[in-house]
């Protein structure tokens, strides 16, 4: 059949066996292009994360054996963190009642390079610079590495388009011991505690014939005239871009 | 509830829509009751069609089997920190392959040569893909996700993988391509069409047909899950991303940990939330 027909108390216009629409259902009914929220150059930054350090010390003094070691590595510990009391309002949705569906288009490139992430950049998932679907509104993950995740989400709340971000680390690893810095092996930590150690900071090492003597290589506070460096020289804050293109409808 | 069919050739409008309330002559335009044909906007919720929107047309739609290479199991992470000095040092060791981002592919879904940015979907397994949509996984917590993208001329699919302990074996996989095309321009001059010869109902000066797709809600058929809202989760510095149509996928395979200089248990590195389900509709293009 085609063309239209009513029956069953309902409308439907068909072409042949395909039933293009009926009153049963609804038309995803978008609002003219005059109210589509398009945007471009959204500027996000991901925080850096909250960091610490681990110092790995050694150290031996007897009669004939005298040698001393160190390595440090900045270390992120674990947290989670998201702006959703606080979202980035992206823009009203139209003064328009009855508005329950989105169709984005979004543009997403980041614009600087975070600290290398243990010895590595941080992968993107997304493609960059390309027009991807996020449906009705959704999330995408745009960086990902053992131990830490971002993720972006674009979606109506509280009358407004609004983008949410997170971001997470991990928990650090087992197999801590003797936090005290003047045992013979011994790890310790920052401030901040302990955390997922990702960037390699500083290494000493002197054996019995180059031995510094007392113990130089210890953690800075405890007596070491030459401690490993444990100064935090990362970044990891992220900036990313985004383009959008939202259009407004209804579909209920 | 009264449905009208009814065109206004002062305004140059045509709609389908529930009757408002307030009465008035069920013939004239202007009258309370045909409210939503003059003042759509006013009355969203009563409209089934209306010339004055914009419909989700679907200029192309087409399936495409892409065969997703296998890629290899990855080594346990690990990583010595500032180094090695007296023996030990201030990094970790695993037990578990995982790395990220070891696999990357990219394949053209389709060609729909518009000239310009549409807008598209691209569902698989009864699902519209959201960025980074995890299409297959391993008990070795290899996940192989895909984004779609579009230029001005094709659809695009990126790969992106994340290699575990076993290796992620190869998977052909079937994609559904709809392509919706930019609001057409007049073709007409009737607000309302029917031509007998060949079947075909065309309103709102033809820019609407009747041999033509469009999104939509509509019970029966074949419907694809469609997100409308947030979808993925993180937690212990993993990600879970819920599916359009229900149950979900992390990132890291649960039993990866961690260990400082091979001591202790381990620490897990999954996912540890409970991020379970997230909103989405039943779509179509019937």
């Amino acid at each position: 059949m085609r063309g239209l027909s009513i029956s069953s108390g309902k409308i439907e216009i068909s072409d042949g066996s395909r039933v293009t629409f009926t009153t049963d259902g609804t038309l995803v009914n978008l609002l003219p292009a005059s109210y589509d929220l398009n945007l471009s150059d959204i500027d996000f930054t991901y925080p850096d994360f909250i960091k610490s350090y681990a110092y790995y010390w050694s150290g031996e003094h007897t009669t004939s054996i005298k040698s001393e070691g160190c390595s440090t590595a900045i270390t992120a510990v674990p947290q989670n963190w998201n702006n959703f009391s606080s979202p980035r309002v992206l823009g009203a949705l139209p003064a328009v009642s009855g508005i329950d569906f989105l169709d984005i288009l979004v543009y997403p490139r980041r614009t600087n390079t975070p600290s290398n992430w243990m010895g590595a950049a941080i992968p993107t998932p997304p493609q960059q610079n390309a027009w991807t679907d996020m449906g009705g509104g959704s999330s995408m993950i745009v960086e990902q590495a053992l131990g830490m995740a971002r993720s972006v989400t674009v979606q109506i709340s509280g009358g407004n388009v609004v983008l949410l971000a997170q971001q997470s680390v991990a928990d650090y690893p087992t197999g801590w011991w003797s936090t005290d810095p003047t045992e013979n092996i011994a790890f310790t930590y920052g401030s901040n505690g302990r955390g997922l150690p990702v960037s390699g900071r500083d290494s000493k090492e002197a054996l019995s014939a180059h031995w510094p003597g007392a113990y130089a290589f210890q953690r800075s506070g405890v007596g070491s005239t030459n401690p490993c460096a444990t100064s935090d020289n990362t970044n990891y804050a992220s900036n990313w871009r985004f383009d959008f293109r939202i259009a407004f409808g209804r579909r209920s | 509830m009264t449905v009208v069919l009814m065109a206004d050739t002062e305004t140059g409008r045509v709609a389908l829509y529930d009757e408002a309330s307030g009465g008035g002559d069920p013939q004239n335009p202007n009258s309370a009751r045909n409210a939503p044909l003059n003042s759509p906007l006013s009355h969203l919720d009563k409209i089934y069609f209306h010339s004055d929107f914009d419909y989700m047309e679907v200029s192309l739609l087409t399936t495409v089997v892409i065969n997703h290479a296998g890629y290899p199991a990855a080594s346990p992470p690990s990583f010595n920190g500032g180094g090695t000095a007296m023996g030990g040092n201030s990094g970790f060791s695993s037990n578990s392959g995982f790395a990220v981002g070891s696999h990357t592919a990219n394949h053209l879904l389709a060609t729909h040569g518009l000239g310009y940015i549409p807008r598209f979907k691209v569902a698989v397994n009864n699902q519209m893909l959201p960025p980074g949509f995890p299409v297959q996984s391993n008990a070795g917590g290899a996940v192989r996700a895909v984004s779609a993208y579009a230029t001005t001329s094709q659809i695009r699919l990126r790969e992106f993988g994340t290699a575990g302990s076993n290796a992620m074996a190869a998977q052909s996989s079937t994609y559904t391509v709809m392509v919706f095309g930019a609001q057409p321009s007049p073709s007409n001059n009737r607000l309302i069409d029917f031509n007998p010869s060949t079947g075909v109902l065309e309103l709102g000066l033809g820019r609407w047909r009747s041999d033509r797709r469009y999104l939509q809600v509509v019970p029966g058929g074949s419907p694809f899950g469609l997100l409308m809202g947030r979808n993925v989760d993180l937690a212990n510095g993993a990600a879970r991303a819920v599916l359009p149509s229900g149950g979900f996928v992390d990132s890291v395979n649960p039993s990866l940990r961690l260990y400082l200089l091979g001591a202790g248990a381990g620490t897990p590195m999954q996912y540890n939330g409970s991020f379970t389900s997230a909103p989405s509709i039943q779509v179509q293009a019937p």
